[in-house]
């Protein structure tokens, strides 16, 4: 065995510091040092700002306590997306995180629905979801731990500052003797035999060395694709946003358990709601609207006074061909770049950052290993590009260049299949590596008014009345469950207020 | 098996089963099942102790491989967890750390049902997680004959129409060639919207021309040899897979008798040979023959058929039943209505093209994996080219020790685990972070695992004993 000894970390966003946290924190003293180049003259992007309950796992890794972390980064409670105007103007969807009620007859919940819906019930299918009701009467609390209880069968995930998280992280690390250089890099040196990165040169011209890199630099990749040319598959033909404008604004409105996203003539909007302020971006392509038509329209529908100039951001969408090459991998933004639509981008350097802890290398860098990393990973973003694409190609809006384009583009052979198999009998094909559960896929399915020409013929078998008497009863159930719980803003208060700046 | 779980799962009113079946059976005389079976009977409502008795069945803790990789050697792969994780690093890594520091404890000395198996010994599991012997799961060998009769008798008991004839062929709708009725030998039609092929693929191949994707490249055995012996004074707990020059053998213990069957390669040992070989080796008379193919048809379901399992694998880790039990569950959430819209079996066929795919690979990787060099055929195994999901898993492993789980994989990363360390492929390293916790700690836990695991298998009456109080409470009651 030759171990890995040193580590260097480059880039200081969340990604830089989700991963030196982990690393420090599975590593502890056993191999050599954990070093982080930050370059302060280089901005952080901080899109993130929304997560998926996965993140709590990382956090539980981490040791983190809940309610300290929300305290310390204004955090927030996310029970799903709200999706405004994305199948036709004047449409409203959510996409919560759990389970549409409980399975009745062995078929899942929503075939049931199916049914009742031909018959003309007018039951929406976001009555059986507790999160979506919560959602809707901005209410929260924690999950019971009863399984039995209606108030067990859903989950959550927050609202944060990803500045402020990657602080707290970095706070974590550095108590776990992780090393902190301020610096820009001038120059990445390969190992002449085999292209191995072998040290970074930084402005003041120290030479830093380690024996595994590890690329936050953001989209342009200074390690994987600067310096390694590991290529970039381009995803623009599905996903044709190439521009962002960010600016937050004060809180206006009541503090709402979820994001919004509202489709815009030219890309969407984000609405993220933090304890001190709300997050807002526009999300767009640069074919179809001027930066100056995309930043008036964001700021023109903002609930609160504006906080700061608006900051633009340019991406193309797509992954890295390979994001582990050599001795260098690479997470968050260096990796891929995918819209923060399912808010996956702080997910995918959890992923990145796990998967590269289950395959970690020595210095031999054995092929097959990198050769899984790679396989594993690049699933994982198709899954979840996959899910993305669904939201702009199931659309009836026709208002303007860009809803033209997206609603006859083609799509990728795994996502038709996807859509014709939901189509004819509402089945959710399952697909390994797919972060987004049966419940996420129906809900966009439905919510983007993809009906099935039929529901599974196997709900035939039951008693229609019995059918309709048992869906109305967990409709009640999840109504009251809801109903019972505080609001948002009285949990935040009572659980994880900020102290006030 | 389909008849039986669709009567159970589909109400009478809703549809109608007619169970079609031939007076004698095709199959191999006994069957060994793997613990998902147990889910099947839940699902049934089948009580164990009853299909026992009615099946000759005894119970399974895996399969003991003999002569794979080198002559002489041997190796268990049961249903069991080796050790445990410490520290989120899979256990394996810790052992062979400490293999490479000179330690000499065979991996199986980790798992409890290697230890009983060894030893003869067997109780169901116990529920409290916290006991050692809590922590494997059980399967059973049984008479395929009477396992069918006793399905057949559930089914029946549940609705369905049994109907005893031979199908000889099938009338096709003209315009679309969507099965309309079934012909019996003795001139007899039964119609049905939706067929379920359970034969050697009479509809699906001889009325469909579906085609079938060969696997004999991989997996040569094509032909078997079967006879019975009695059963001697103790009652193995593991099917036996035996290598021989030109195959395998295969002892399956029923609690009357032992099946011994040899499945070989008709390329290399004529039937002749073959029934001579065995017979030597098991004492026993009147040889059955049996001829397959290793492959799976291009589609397991064409049209308003379906083929149960459709795929032939020969039963080097008792799969096919398992093929079986995931089809009727795949069938059932993939349900169609009269049309049989194809989007039905689109998605029916990529499932379980996966699934036997995998399965495939695995049982190639017994054959890959031999050093042997004794015969031609396993001269041929040990050179041939392998499918790349195959030939990836093996790097991986060689590599890091490590298991990479693909889509729809029916065996786990033990079962992988098992086979690779048992045909001794020994990872040339482990997982880095194996030395993050104290080597003399981890050390220690291993010593007594391996103490608490010798003891709670020396505690198990032996499979005989557990039989005979099964079969006593019984007749009590």
């Amino acid at each position: 065995m030759s171990p890995i000894r040193d580590i260097v970390v480059v880039g200081g966003g969340s990604a830089g510091w989700m991963a030196a946290a982990l690393l420090a924190n599975r590593l502890k003293d056993k191999f050599g040092t954990i070093t982080v180049i930050e370059s302060a003259e280089i901005g952080t992007v901080g899109v993130g700002e929304a997560t998926i309950p996965a993140l709590r796992d990382f956090n539980a890794m981490l040791g983190f306590d809940e309610r300290e972390f929300m305290r310390r980064t204004q955090g927030t409670i996310k029970l799903g997306i709200e999706f405004v105007d994305w199948a036709r103007l004047g449409h409203v969807y959510f996409h919560p995180f759990g389970l549409y009620g409980s399975t009745v007859n062995m078929v899942s919940l929503h075939q049931d629905w199916l049914k009742l819906h031909a018959q003309g019930d007018t039951a929406s299918i976001e009555d059986y979801s507790l999160c979506t009701v919560a959602a809707r009467l901005g209410r929260f609390m924690l999950p019971v731990a009863d399984d039995s209880s209606a108030l067990s069968m859903f989950n959550y995930a927050y609202h944060f500052d990803a500045g402020l998280y990657a602080g707290y992280l970095r706070e974590y690390a550095l108590a776990r003797g992780v090393v902190h250089v301020e610096g820009r890099i001038v120059d990445v040196a390969l190992r002449s035999e085999d292209g191995f990165v072998e040290s970074l040169l930084l402005a003041d011209v120290r030479r830093i060395e380690a024996d595994l890199f590890i690329d936050c630099s953001g989209f342009r990749g200074l390690l994987i694709e600067q310096a390694l040319k590991a290529g970039y598959e381009d995803w623009t033909q599905w996903l044709p946003c190439d521009r962002a404008v960010a600016a937050p604004c004060e809180n206006a409105q009541r503090l709402t358990p979820f994001t919004r996203s509202t489709a815009r003539k030219a890309g969407w909007q984000w609405r993220i709601p933090l304890q001190h302020r709300t997050g807002n971006g526009y999300v767009y392509c640069s074919r179809f609207i001027s930066d100056d038509e995309a930043a008036a329209t964001l700021i023109g529908s903002l609930d609160g006074a504006q906080l700061g100039e608006p900051r633009f951001l340019r991406f193309v969408a797509g992954r890295r061909k390979k994001m582990w090459s050599r001795n260098c991998i690479a997470l968050g933004l260096a990796s891929g770049f995918m819209e923060p639509l399912e808010s996956t981008s702080i997910h995918l350097v959890q992923r990145g950052i796990v998967k590269l802890l289950e395959l970690f290398p020595d210095r031999n860098f054995d092929h097959a290993t990198i050769e899984e990393y790679n396989r594993s990973m690049d699933l994982e973003y198709e899954r979840i590009r996959d899910f993305i694409i669904l939201h702009y190609c199931a659309t009836t809006r026709d208002d303007s260049p860009l809803w033209d384009y997206c609603r006859h583009m083609s799509v990728p052979d795994t996502l038709a299949y996807k859509i014709a198999q939901f189509r004819s009998a509402g089945r959710v094909v399952p697909y390994g590596g797919d972060l987004f559960s049966k419940t996420s896929w129906v809900a966009v399915f439905l919510g983007q008014d993809v009906l099935p020409r039929s529901y599974d013929p196997l709900v035939d078998q039951h008693d229609a009345e019995d059918l309709r008497a048992n869906m109305q009863n967990m409709r009640a159930l999840i109504r009251r469950a809801a109903e019972s719980a505080p609001t948002h803003e009285a949990f935040i208060a009572q659980y994880c207020a900020a102290p006030a700046a | 098996m389909a008849a039986a779980a669709l009567t159970r799962l589909l109400k009478r009113s809703y549809c109608e089963v007619i169970l079609v079946a031939r007076p004698e059976a095709l199959a191999f005389p006994s069957e060994a099942a793997i613990p998902a079976l147990q889910r099947f009977h839940n699902l049934l409502g089948i009580d164990e102790d009853d299909f026992i008795l009615n099946t000759d069945a005894t119970f399974s803790l895996g399969v003991e491989f003999r002569d794979w990789s080198r002559i002489g050697d041997r190796y268990f792969h049961t249903f069991c967890e080796f050790g445990g994780v410490i520290a989120s690093v899979p256990f394996q890594h810790y052992w062979r750390k400490l293999r490479g520091q000179g330690d000499t404890r065979d991996i199986g000395d980790y798992s409890i049902a290697t230890a009983a198996a060894k030893l003869g010994r067997f109780a169901r599991p116990v529920t409290d997680s916290r006991s050692v012997l809590s922590l494997y799961s059980h399967a059973f060998h049984f008479d395929s004959a009477l396992y069918a009769s006793y399905l057949r008798t559930y089914a029946a008991a549940r609705g369905a129409r049994v109907v005893d004839g031979e199908v000889v062929d099938a009338e096709q709708r003209v315009e679309d060639g969507f099965i309309e009725r079934l012909i019996l030998a003795d001139g007899r039609r039964i119609e049905a919207d939706f067929f379920i092929d359970c034969t050697d693929g009479l509809l699906i191949e001889h009325v469909f021309k579906t085609g079938t994707e060969d696997w004999s490249q991989w997996l040569p055995c094509d032909r078997a040899v079967s006879v019975a012996t009695e059963m001697g004074a103790d009652v193995p707990i593991c099917t036996v897979a035996q290598a021989k020059p030109a195959g395998w053998q295969r002892t399956v213990p029923l609690r009357m008798r032992f099946d011994n069957t040899y499945f070989y390669s008709s390329a290399a040992l004529d039937d002749g040979h073959a029934a001579n070989a065995l017979i030597e080796a098991t004492g026993g008379r009147e040889p059955r023959r049996f001829q397959f193919r290793n492959g799976r048809p291009r589609q397991f379901w064409n049209k308003n058929c379906v083929a149960l399992p459709g795929a032939f694998l020969e039963p080097l880790e008792a799969s096919s039943i398992h093929m079986i039990q995931t089809g009727i569950l795949k069938f059932v959430s993939t349900f169609p209505d009269r049309d049989a819209d194809p989007s039905h079996a689109d998605e029916y066929n990529r499932l379980t093209i996966m699934e036997s795919e995998r399965i495939r690979d695995f049982l190639i990787l017994h054959y890959a994996l031999t050093e042997r060099d004794d015969s031609e055929f396993w001269n041929h195994c040990r050179t041939m080219p392998l499918p790349d999901s195959l030939r990836h898993k093996i790097d991986l492993f060689a590599g890091s020790g490590r298991v990479n789980m693909l889509d729809n994989e029916h065996f786990g990363e033990q079962s992988w685990i098992s086979v690779f360390l048992g045909q001794n492929l020994i990872p040339a390293r482990y997982d880095p972070l194996a030395d993050v916790p104290d080597t003399e700690d981890v050390r220690r836990r291993l010593s007594g695992m391996a103490a608490a695991i010798a003891q709670a298998a020396q505690s198990l009456p032996t499979h005989r004993d557990y039989l005979a109080g099964i079969l006593k409470r019984a007749t009590a009651a």
